[in-house]
C-alpha cells in the first residue's frame, strides 16, 4: 500500500469520536490552567507544557490511526518485551516519588513505563487471543493468556503502584469476555480472585474491626501466612500516608469541592478550593482535575464531561462491533476499556465512591506520558474503525 | 468505492454476532458504572450541596474579635480625661512575606524571610526591631492571618519613609492600633483607675454566633472609673472575618466583599464625672509633695468636685504593660503612690469628730444647748489620769460656752460634753453622718472606717478619747468632706455622686445619673446654727484655730484636727481640716488630711486655703440666668 492510500484512511475514522477525544483535551487544557493560577506563579509552566504534549499526541494519534493495526500487531511481542524491559528499568534506576519508582528520566523528558506497558499488553492480548490455534474451552489457553497480562501487572504492582496494576484486571476480564472465553472459566477465575483479597483482606481486617487485641490479630494473620507489614501495606495503598497532608484529606477536599460547585458551579477560574490550595496544588491540576471542572462548573459542567466520556467509551466499543477481525474487535474492547477504567476509577475516587489511588484522568489531567498513551490506545480504536468491514445491504 | 480494499470486507454471515453480543454486555456495564458516577454527583452537588459550601468556608474562614473602641472619659465639663487615640504601629503581613520568596512553604523559612525583612527594615527607618525570633516563631505558627506588629507608635518621620518605600517593601505597611491616653498625665489617676491589656473572650461574648479564633488586644478597666464604667466604656464587640489558604495564611477571594467579612464593633461610651478639672487641679497641686488626701464636694448634690490623693501616678504606664519598670516602681514605692488616701485611707479624725459630739448632743440630750458652759483648767481629769487640752501650758481655756470650745477646739470641754451625753447618742449622730460605713461613691477600695460599738467604749478614758476624736474611731477623708457638706447645707447627708452621666454604647445622648437624694439630719434650727458659727467663728476670730484657711473677701467655716496615731516615742500626727464657703450660700466643702503633720491648724490649714483661694473665683453655673 502506498503512503498516499494511507493517509486517505484518515478520512474514515470516527469523527464524532474524534470531536469527543479533542473536546475533552480542550477542556482538560483549560481546566489545568485554571487550577494551575489559582495555584500561584510556581506552577504557571504547567499548562503550556501540557499543550506542547497533547499537540506531540495528537500527532502521535493520527499516525497510529495511519497505521494498519495488523501491522502494529505483528511486533507485538517486542513492544511487550521493551516494555517488561522498561518496567524492570524503572524498579533498578527509577525516580523515587513519594515512595514509589515510577519515573524513568531520559535525557529531557520523564516517563512512566507503566502507562506503556499497558498499552503492550492490551497489543499482545489482542493478538494471542486472535490467534487461530488459541482454543480457550482448553484450560491451558487460558492460564496463557492471564500469564501475558500479570507479568506486566505485578511488575507495576511493586513500583508499588497498585492503582495502575489493577486497571489491567477489568480489562484482561473484558477481553477475555469478549474473546468467548467460557463462562465457567472466567467464574472460576473470578470466584478465586474474590475468594483470595477476600481472605486476606478479611483476615487483616476483621479481627481488628471485631476489637480483638494486637496480638490476637497478628496470631489469626500469622495461620494463613501474613505478616503484619503486609497489612500496613495495604493500609497504605489504600491510604498512602505518604502523601504529606494524607490522602483522606485530598478525597475530603475533593468531596467538598465538588460538592461546592451546586448545578451550575462557581465560574471558571473561581474554584475556592484550588484557589485556597485545600485542593492541593500538587494534586489539582493533576489526579483532581475533575474536582476542579466540578466546583468551577457545577453538575452541569461534570455531566457535560461524564456524557463526553460516554460518546467515547460508546464510539470504542461500536469500533469493536464493527471491527473487520477478531483482532480489531480486541483491540477496541481492551483499549476502550482501559479508558473506561481510569475515568471510573478517577471520577468514582474524587467523589468519594472509591479509596484514593494515583490514577489520572484521560485526556483531562496534567501528565506527558499518559496523555500520549490514552491518545495512542484512542488511536489504535480509529485505526481499527477506519479498517472496518462494511455492510452490504 | 471500496472494491480495492475486498480482503477488508466480510458478508452478513462472516459476522461473530455471539461476539458482538459480548461487547454490547461490555457496553452497558460501562454505561451502567458511569450512570453511578452521575448518581453520585448528582448526590453530592444537588441533594447536598449546600452542606460542603458551608463545610468549605468553615475551613478558609477564621474569625477575629474586634474590641470597641473604648470610650471617653470627661469632666463636668467635657474636658477630656482618658481617650482612645490612634497609634501608629508597623506591621509585617506574612501572606506577602511568603509570596516574595520562591522557597518552599515552611515555617523555618517564613521566620528566616520575615528576620531578613525586618533587618533591611529596621535601616531602613532607623530603629531595630523589637521582636524576638521566637514570638515571630509563635505569629507563624499561630497567628499566621494576622499582621505582625513590629513597631508600636512610630512617628510621622517613620512612616513617611515607609511611605516612600513601599514598592519595595509591600509586606510592610502602617497598622493603626486605639491607644488608652490620659490627656493629663496623673491628674485624677486615683478617680479614672488604669486599665490593663488583654487577649482572650470576655464574658458578653457568649452570644457571638460562632467562636473566635484570634483576638485583638483590649483594653479592660482595671482600676477606678475605668474599671466601675467597664461596660459602657468597652463597647460591644464586632468580628473581623479572615480568609485564609490551607497553609492558614490570609487569602482574600476575589468574590470576597470587604462589606461582608467585617461586623463592625460597636465603640464604647462615654463617661462624664461630676469632678471639675479646675478644681482637681488645684487640689493636686495644694497636695504637692506631701503625703495625704482632698476632697472637694458641692455640698448642694453631693457632687464630688476633686478627689485627690498624693503621692500620685500616671495611669499612662498601664497601657504598654504591667511588666514595665515604672510599674514595678510604683508597687514597691513605700508611699504607695497607688492607694488612693482619699477614699481607701483611714485616720483618726481628732478634733473634726467635735463636731459630732457637739450635734449628738446637742440634739439628744435634752438639757445640752448652745449656752452649756464647762470650764477647761487645761486638763480633764479621768480618775488617776489626766487629759490635757492643747492649751494645758496656758492655764487652760477657763470657761466657755459651745461656740468658744468649737472655736478653740477645746478638749476639756468636749470630755465633758460626751461624758454627758453618753456614747450611745455620738455613736448614733456618728451612723446617720455616714460614718463607719463606705459611701456607696462606688470607687474601688473605698473603706468603711472604724466606728467602736457600743461594748467597746465603756470606761471614762475611752468616752473621753471618742469625744476628741482620737482612740479606735477612724474615718476617710472623703467622709469628713462630707460631714463638711453637711454642716453646710444645713443637715442634709448626701450619698456622694462620682459619675455624672454617661453616654451608653452606640447611643447619642447622654443620661445623666442623679444625685442620690438628700437625708436630711432632722436638726433643729439651734443646732445647725450653733455648730455652723462655730465653724465660721474658728476662721475668722482671732483665737479660732482655723484662721490659716482664710481667703480675703470670702466668708467661710472651718474646723481643724489633729489626731495622733501609733504608740508613744513612734508617734505620728494626722492633720485635719475641714472648710465650706462661701458660708451664707456654701459651694464647696473640703476635707484635707495630711500625714505626718505638726497640727491640723498648721500644715493642713495653709493647704486648704491655697485650693479655695483658687477655687472660690470659679464662675458657678447655678448663679448665671438662664
Amino acid at each position: 500500500m502506498n503512503q498516499v492510500r494511507q493517509i486517505g484512511v484518515l478520512k474514515r475514522m470516527n469523527w464524532i469520536m474524534a470531536l469527543a477525544i479533542l473536546s475533552l483535551a480542550v477542556i482538560g487544557i483549560l481546566f489545568v490552567y485554571s487550577a494551575c493560577m489559582a495555584a500561584g506563579d510556581q506552577f504557571t509552566g504547567r499548562p503550556m507544557k501540557q499543550v506542547q504534549w497533547l499537540v506531540f499526541g495528537l500527532f502521535v494519534f493520527l499516525a497510529v490511526v495511519a497505521v494498519d493495526y495488523h501491522r502494529i500487531c505483528k511486533d507485538a511481542w517486542w513492544i511487550y518485551a521493551l516494555a517488561v524491559v522498561l518496567l524492570v528499568l524503572v524498579l533498578l534506576i527509577g525516580k523515587t516519588v513519594y515512595g514509589a519508582k515510577r519515573w524513568l528520566a531520559l535525557p529531557g523528558v520523564q516517563f512512566q513505563p507503566s502507562e506503556v506497558a499497558k498499552l503492550a499488553t492490551i497489543l499482545l492480548l489482542a493478538r494471542f487471543m486472535s490467534r487461530q490455534y488459541v482454543d480457550y474451552e482448553r484450560f491451558g489457553y487460558v492460564i496463557a493468556t492471564l500469564a501475558i497480562a500479570t507479568l506486566p501487572a505485578l511488575l507495576i504492582f511493586i513500583q508499588p503502584d497498585l492503582g495502575s496494576a489493577l486497571v489491567l484486571l477489568p480489562v484482561v476480564i473484558a477481553m477475555m469476555f469478549v474473546a468467548r472465553v467460557p463462562l465457567r472459566y472466567m467464574a472460576i477465575l473470578v470466584a478465586t480472585g474474590v475468594l483470595a483479597v477476600v481472605t486476606v483482606l478479611g483476615v487483616m481486617f476483621v479481627p481488628e474491626k471485631l476489637g480483638y487485641d494486637k496480638a490476637t490479630q497478628e496470631m489469626v494473620m500469622k495461620s494463613v501466612g501474613i505478616k503484619p507489614y503486609h497489612k500496613t501495606r495495604i493500609e497504605t495503598f489504600v491510604n498512602p500516608g505518604k502523601d504529606p497532608l494524607g490522602a483522606g484529606y485530598n478525597k475530603m477536599q475533593s468531596e467538598n469541592a465538588i460538592g461546592a460547585g451546586g448545578w451550575s458551579g462557581r465560574g471558571y477560574r473561581k474554584s475556592v478550593s484550588a484557589f485556597l490550595a485545600f485542593l492541593p496544588r500538587t494534586v489539582a491540576p493533576t489526579d483532581f482535575i475533575f474536582a476542579v471542572v466540578a466546583e468551577e462548573e457545577g453538575f452541569m459542567g461534570a455531566m457535560t464531561v461524564l456524557l463526553l466520556y460516554c460518546i467515547v467509551i460508546a464510539c470504542g466499543l461500536w469500533a469493536a462491533v464493527v471491527a473487520a477481525d477478531r483482532m480489531g474487535r480486541l483491540l477496541c474492547v481492551g483499549m476502550t476499556t482501559m479508558v473506561f477504567v481510569h475515568v471510573f476509577v478517577n471520577i468514582g475516587m474524587t467523589i468519594g465512591l472509591l479509596p484514593v489511588t494515583g490514577v489520572p484522568l484521560p485526556l483531562m489531567s496534567c501528565g506527558g506520558t499518559f496523555a500520549v498513551c490514552t491518545l495512542v490506545a484512542l488511536g489504535v480504536v480509529q485505526s481499527v474503525y477506519a479498517r472496518r468491514r462494511f455492510l452490504r445491504n | 468505492m471500496l472494491q480495492g480494499e475486498g480482503n477488508l470486507l466480510m458478508r452478513r454471515s462472516d459476522i461473530p454476532e455471539f461476539e458482538v453480543m459480548r461487547v454490547y454486555i461490555v457496553l452497558a456495564i460501562a454505561l451502567g458504572m458511569t450512570a453511578l458516577l452521575g448518581a453520585k454527583l448528582f448526590h453530592i452537588q444537588i441533594a447536598e450541596g449546600a452542606k460542603y459550601e458551608k463545610k468549605i468556608s468553615r475551613q478558609s474562614i477564621r474569625r477575629e474579635r474586634l474590641p470597641g473602641m473604648r470610650g471617653r472619659i470627661s469632666d463636668r465639663n467635657g474636658v477630656c480625661l482618658a481617650e482612645s487615640r490612634p497609634s501608629y504601629c508597623v506591621a509585617v503581613y506574612l501572606e506577602e512575606v511568603r509570596e516574595m520568596g520562591s522557597r518552599r512553604y515552611t515555617v523555618s523559612n517564613t521566620v528566616a524571610q520575615v528576620r531578613d525583612l525586618l533587618g533591611q527594615l529596621s535601616d531602613e527607618i532607623g530603629v531595630a526591631a523589637s521582636v524576638s525570633a521566637e514570638s515571630i516563631t509563635n505569629h507563624v505558627l499561630r497567628r499566621s492571618p494576622l499582621p505582625l506588629i513590629v513597631w508600636r507608635d512610630v512617628d510621622e518621620k517613620v512612616r513617611a519613609r515607609l511611605a516612600e518605600k513601599s514598592e519595595k517593601y509591600p509586606a510592610a505597611d502602617i497598622y493603626i492600633e486605639p491607644v488608652r491616653v490620659y490627656t493629663n498625665g496623673s491628674l485624677a489617676a486615683h478617680v479614672l483607675g488604669y486599665v490593663r491589656r488583654t487577649r482572650g473572650p470576655r464574658s458578653d461574648d457568649d452570644d457571638a454566633a460562632e467562636p473566635y479564633q484570634y483576638y485583638r488586644p483590649e483594653m479592660e478597666g482595671n482600676f477606678g472609673v475605668e474599671r466601675i464604667a467597664d461596660d459602657t466604656l468597652r463597647g460591644k464587640a464586632g468580628a473581623q472575618l479572615i480568609r485564609v489558604d490551607a497553609s492558614g495564611f490570609k487569602r482574600p477571594l476575589p468574590t470576597d466583599r470587604e462589606e461582608d467579612m467585617i461586623l463592625d464593633a460597636i465603640p464604647g461610651g462615654d463617661v462624664m464625672l461630676t469632678l471639675d478639672v479646675r478644681v482637681q487641679k488645684a487640689a493636686e497641686k495644694a497636695l504637692q509633695g506631701i503625703v495625704g488626701a482632698a476632697v472637694v464636694l458641692d455640698p448642694r448634690n453631693g457632687d464630688v468636685l476633686a478627689l485627690a490623693s498624693s503621692p500620685s501616678f500616671d495611669p499612662n504606664v498601664f497601657v504598654s504593660g504591667s511588666g514595665s519598670d515604672e510599674v514595678n516602681r510604683l508597687l514597691s514605692d513605700d508611699n504607695s503612690p497607688l492607694l488612693d488616701r482619699a477614699v481607701s485611707g483611714v485616720y483618726a479624725p481628732g478634733s473634726l469628730f467635735k463636731l459630732v459630739v457637739a450635734a449628738a448632743a446637742l440634739e439628744k440630750n435634752d438639757d445640752t444647748t448652745e449656752a452649756t458652759t464647762f470650764s477647761c483648767p487645761g486638763y480633764y481629769s479621768m480618775g488617776k489620769q489626766v487629759l490635757h487640752c492643747w492649751n494645758w501650758q496656758n492655764g487652760g481655756h477657763g470657761q466657755l460656752d459651745m461656740h468658744r470650745a468649737i472655736e478653740q477646739s477645746c478638749n476639756t470641754y468636749f470630755c465633758q460634753l460626751g461624758a454627758k451625753c453618753g456614747y450611745r447618742s455620738i455613736s448614733e449622730m456618728a451612723r446617720r453622718l455616714g460614718l463607719g460605713r463606705r459611701t456607696d461613691l462606688g470607687l474601688d477600695g473605698e473603706r468603711a472606717g472604724n466606728l467602736p460599738p457600743l461594748n467597746v467604749v465603756r470606761s471614762k478614758g475611752d468616752l473621753a478619747n471618742v469625744s476628741i476624736g482620737q482612740g479606735a474611731i477612724e474615718v476617710t477623708a472623703l467622709q469628713m468632706a462630707g460631714l463638711a457638706a453637711t454642716m453646710a447645707n444645713g443637715g442634709y447627708y448626701r450619698v456622694p455622686r462620682i459619675v455624672m452621666a454617661e453616654r451608653p454604647a452606640g447611643g447619642r445622648e447622654f443620661l445623666v445619673i442623679p444625685p442620690a437624694p438628700a437625708r436630711s439630719m432632722n436638726w433643729s434650727q439651734s443646732t445647725i446654727q450653733t455648730i455652723r458659727s462655730g465653724m465660721k467663728a474658728t476662721v475668722h476670730s482671732p483665737q479660732g484655730t482655723a484662721k490659716r484657711t482664710l481667703v480675703e473677701g470670702y466668708v467661710m467655716a472651718a474646723k481643724t484636727g489633729t489626731a495622733e496615731h501609733g504608740v508613744t516615742g513612734k508617734k505620728r500626727n494626722w492633720g485635719w481640716t475641714i472648710v465650706f464657703a462661701p458660708f451664707d450660700n456654701p459651694r464647696y466643702a473640703v476635707a484635707l488630711v495630711v500625714e505626718d503633720a505638726v497640727s491640723g491648724g498648721i500644715s493642713a490649714a495653709p493647704l486648704v486655703r491655697q485650693i479655695m483661694s483658687e477655687i472660690l473665683p470659679i464662675k458657678d453655673p447655678a448663679d448665671e440666668p438662664g
